[in-house]
């Protein structure tokens, strides 16, 4: 049905953009047209948007070209003619805009890193009031560890200074009654968390320590009370498609219903970045089941509490240590060494990302100062082309004040218009930026642009702009006389060296700094992890969730599994693990340890991290065995008959641990107490292996056991293949052949373990490229600078080396003088580069790895790099000294 | 008694555009007046500005008629040569006769 009237957008648009008078008649001549158009059968819409157009542009056009305005003067006036002479000068602008637009955007994006580092918003309300409880072991370098259950029930009921508190830790889960179905991190939590952390949900409810009395899923993953669940918003979207009638009915989290209460915001990412739901953990009702108290030196949660009002930070701190301290005394062999304390929540979830801001701010601050200089000399330039213009204004009698007021403005167009580029461009560009350089930061990328960041750009661009304007001005004070050509005569002679000596030296210490992180990361990874990566295909088994619960049950399962495996012709090796190295997937945990014979040294034992493995893993992980023996398929308990019989338990260490424990003997044989909540277990061992490094390239290697899997069979376990070629290529097969085994049996996180060793270092490669572009970027403008500064040379002394050349000089020797100025310029820039390095030394140094300052290699690199960098930029001007004809140098 | 200012041509030609029409002159018939004459489109906005200031100059006086549904309502304005107007043409023409004088064996026109 075709509307009576005419497209009401462009009515509205068009009432707006016209004053008042006489626009009711205009619209009215314009919809009569209009409707005569209709009628003749012809496009009337789009007509009418372009007629509207048309008009709104054509008066205001008409009635500004030819109504006699009076000028306004004062600021109005100079800023209008500002902005229409950089207009005019379109290319000058176009420069400056992306020179500084550039620099801008970089800079926008440091401060969004450091407003997510420095400032840390957390997105709770009051963010201020949380805290991280953390325990600590003083003798064992523990400064932040997690809790455990026993203590946090300790301070829950005893801590004053906490208005609410709540632990948790995480889970994999199945959500089964999906297709496919799929494993998820679970949050077990305390009632108390959402309450603590005071984030209303997105719909539903959070948990109540009322309704949610007595919940807890138990280890092998089932339901104990009432069953209910909340989602986090990103599950919630991915795969339940938003639907807000969730709320109430129930999902299958590993065969098993429970009811989703509530949906809480993207925001929430605790316990971890990557939790998809949350479940009510009953710390007393769990270990209560079992006939157990909660343990007190099992120590694997995260605690979480909001400061009670009116309580400062370090009077919390302060009561924790006291609860911790008392119990110390109370239970010495489980608290004996251990206090407490609490920091920031903030602090806590910022742990990552610190070590890239030295570096970062370094590479920004090098970069902004050579935007800046080149800036400068690009105004320099300029205003020696306008003193013409300048010259003939001040005759007419501008003040010298007024003109150089004129400039700013004009800089300040530019500024402005800059600015606004940079912010664009960084906000377009920071997802990409966050999500690749600072992964673990909390909904960092999501940020809107800050109030304060936006006015710090602002001032940024307006101070750069003005210091280059007024760096030019005060340098072209000395020419500024009212004759033009006396003027040009005295412009460039030298003029522009400092400034580029400045540039060359910035570019110096950029190409420094990237070849120290470039020197520190190439000696990262070739550090030796203790394993081989290359070849190697992972993936995730959660066993709770497929398999029938029952230890029996898993053992069979995994054994013949691994047995599938062995036989494909691809699969050089195969087994399994609780957790790999260099990955955080998995159930990592660590316990006290001691030889036998040893008298229990309690709190201040050592502790070793426990890793359950199949038979095959060490070969499939390319470990290399010291002493003794792998396992076999005989360290395996029998777990249908109603005891525990088998084998004696085995274990196998890794050197670390063995020369921390048996200096200079045999290990094997000997027997190993680890000591676990309820009793303590004693092991043989049977075998020696290398150190493998477990998380980062550049940590130490702690002590380390190694417990085979048929005797203690986790429900999670991560798969490790070798292959003949492309690990990847496995990954269907791999998939096939475990549905083969058990089509309910989830299996997820395909990946090639390189890509785990790869991702860990993905930090310093991420600033390793930063500062490997700001380097180019600063490289080739001191490129620029020397060339420009080298040819004006030989320009302005065209005369002389005609004379040269005519007094029988060989152009060669010409050539030489004009490389030896850019050699000059170079070794001053070098100079003052190695000093800027120098100086900026100490933000780089924690980020370095087994790097020092003042490595020579990179010194060297950058040395090379600029002679070759100038002497490229001076070929050029050199070759064309040497075509000067004495008789065209002469006339000139 | 001549104007103030001189007329522009445009201005020129929207007056005598508006004489033409008479009584019934109006936006859209002034401009397609003059588009007639010059044989190319006019841009709507620069006639209606252009009808504001010789209003404003008094060489133009305008009425209100009736409003149609087919106006949505809006009132039409009407636009008539004031005598200052008249006047403003006579001299015009004057002027520009005094100049065309001697051009045309030049321009060797019909």
């Amino acid at each position: 049905m075709k509307p009576d009237r005419p497209p009401r957008g462009a009515t509205r648009l068009l009432a707006a953009l016209l004053p008042a008078r006489g626009r009711d008649a205009l619209l009215g001549d314009l919809q009569e047209d209009w409707t005569r158009r209709r009628a003749s059968g012809r496009p009337a819409r789009l007509w009418y948007w372009r007629q509207a157009a048309a008009l709104a542009a054509g008066y205001h056009l008409h009635r500004r070209r030819t109504r006699p305005r009076p000028r306004p003067i004062g600021l109005a006036a100079d800023l209008g003619a500002a902005a229409r002479h950089a207009w005019r000068d379109r290319r000058f602008s176009a420069v400056v805009v992306l020179l500084l637009g550039a620099g801008l955007g970089v800079t926008t994006i440091w401060f969004g890193v450091l407003h997510a580092l420095v400032v840390r918003p957390l997105p709770y309300p009051e963010a201020e009031r949380l805290v991280a409880l953390h325990e600590t072991h003083v003798a064992s370098g523990v400064l932040a560890g997690p809790a455990s259950p026993g203590n946090f029930l300790d301070w829950h009921e005893h801590a004053a200074s906490f208005e609410s508190l709540a632990a948790s830790y995480t889970s994999e889960v199945a959500l089964t009654g999906l297709d496919p179905v799929e494993s998820i991190l679970l949050g077990e939590v305390t009632p108390e968390f959402f309450t603590a952390l005071g984030i209303p949900p997105l719909i539903g409810r959070g948990f109540s320590p009322v309704e949610e009395a007595g919940a807890w899923l138990d280890n092998a993953g089932r339901f104990h009370g009432p069953a209910r669940v909340v989602l986090h918003e990103s599950l919630w979207r991915a795969r339940f498609d938003a639907d807000s009638g969730l709320v109430g009915r129930t999902i299958g989290i590993n065969g098993q219903p429970a009811e989703v209460i509530g949906v809480m915001p993207a925001a929430v990412r605790l316990p971890s970045p990557d939790v998809g739901a949350w479940v009510v953990w009953d710390v007393a009702a769990g270990y209560g089941a079992g006939g157990q108290e909660p343990p007190r030196n099992s120590r694997f949660v995260d605690v979480v509490a909001r400061l009670a009002p009116g309580v400062a930070p370090e009077a919390a701190r302060d009561e924790l240590a006291a609860l911790a301290s008392r119990a110390a005394t109370d239970h010495p062999r489980t608290n004996g060494g251990w206090s407490a304390t609490s920091r920031p929540l903030a602090d806590a979830v910022t742990d990552g990302g610190q070590h890239a801001l030295g570096p970062l701010a370094a590479a920004v601050s090098l970069l902004l100062l050579g935007v800046a200089t080149s800036l400068t000399a690009l105004q320099t330039a300029r205003l020696e082309g306008r003193r013409t213009e300048l010259s003939v204004r001040a005759a007419l009698g501008a003040g010298r004040a007024r003109l150089l007021r004129q400039l700013m403005l004009e800089n300040l167009v530019l500024a402005a218009a800059a600015a606004l580029a940079g912010l664009v461009a960084a906000h377009l560009a920071a997802p990409r930026v966050f999500a690749l350089l600072l992964p673990d930061l909390p909904g960092a990328e999501t940020a809107p642009p800050q109030p304060w960041i936006v006015a710090a750009v602002l001032a940024v661009a307006t101070a750069t702009g003005a210091a280059s304007v007024g760096v030019a001005a005060l340098r072209s004070r000395g020419g500024g006389t009212s004759d033009p050509l006396r003027a040009r005569a005295t412009t460039g002679r030298g003029a522009d060296r400092p400034l580029v000596v400045i540039e060359v030296g910035l570019a110096v210490a950029l190409v420094v700094l990237t070849g120290l992180l470039a020197q520190s990361y190439l000696r990262l990874v070739s550090q030796d992890p203790g394993f081989e990566a290359e070849g190697v295909l992972t993936a995730r088994l959660n066993l709770e969730a497929g398999v029938s619960a029952g230890a029996a049950s898993r053992v069979a399962f995994v054994e013949q599994l691994l047995q599938e495996l062995r036989r494909e012709p691809a699969v050089e090796a195969a087994g399994g693990a609780t957790f790999l190295p260099m990955t955080r997937v998995g159930a990592y945990f660590d316990r006290p340890y001691w030889k036998a014979g040893q008298t229990d040294p309690g709190g201040d034992a050592p502790r070793g991290w426990v890793r359950i493995v199949t038979p095959g893993l060490i070969e499939a992980l390319g470990i290399e065995l010291h002493a003794g023996r792998s396992f076999t398929a005989d360290d395996r308990f029998d777990f249908s008959a109603a005891e525990r019989d088998g084998a004696p338990r085995v274990a196998i260490v890794n050197r670390t641990l063995a020369e921390n424990t048996w200096p200079g003997i045999d290990p094997v044989g000997r027997v190993l107490v680890m000591d676990y909540p309820q009793r303590v277990y004693e092991y043989r061992v049977v075998g020696v292996v290398e150190d493998v490094l477990p998380e980062r390239l550049d940590s130490a290697p702690p002590p380390e056991i190694y417990l085979p899997y048929f005797q203690i069979p986790y429900p999670g376990l991560t798969l490790a293949l070798r292959t003949r070629g492309d690990p990847a290529r496995l990954a269907p097969r791999l998939r096939e052949l475990v549905v083969a085994a058990n089509a309910l049996q989830p299996v997820d996180r395909i990946v090639p373990l390189s890509d785990a060793l790869a991702a860990s270092v993905r930090n310093e490669r991420l600033v390793l490229g930063w500062a490997g572009a700001a380097g180019a970027v600063a490289l080739l403008l001191a490129v620029i600078g020397v060339y420009g500064v080298v040819d004006l040379v030989v320009r302005r002394r065209t005369r002389e080396l005609g004379i040269r050349l005519a007094l029988g000089a060989r152009p060669a020797q010409l050539r030489a003088m004009v490389l030896r100025s850019a050699l000059g310029l170079a070794l001053s820039g070098l100079a003052l580069g190695t000093l800027l390095a120098l100086a900026g030394s100490r933000l780089v140094a924690a980020s370095l790895y087994r790097t020092a300052v003042l490595e020579p290699l990179p010194l060297a690199v950058a040395t090379v790099t600029i002679l070759a960098a100038s002497l490229l930029a001076a070929w050029g001007p050199a070759r064309r000294a040497t075509r000067i004809t004495p008789d065209r140098a002469l006339r000139e | 008694m001549p104007t103030d200012s001189p007329l522009g041509t445009f201005e020129l030609m929207v007056l005598l555009a508006v004489l033409h029409q008479g009584e019934d002159g109006y936006g859209s018939s002034i401009r397609a007046q003059v588009a007639a004459w010059s044989e190319r489109e006019v841009s709507r906005g620069a006639v209606y500005a252009t009808l504001d200031r010789l209003e404003d100059k008094g060489l133009l006086s305008s009425h209100l008629g009736e409003s149609t549904p087919e106006r949505g309502g809006r009132a039409k304005r009407f636009y008539r040569v004031s005598a200052e107007g008249l006047e403003a043409v006579r001299f015009s023409r004057r002027t520009l006769r005094s100049a065309w004088d001697g051009v045309r064996g030049l321009l060797d026109e019909a």
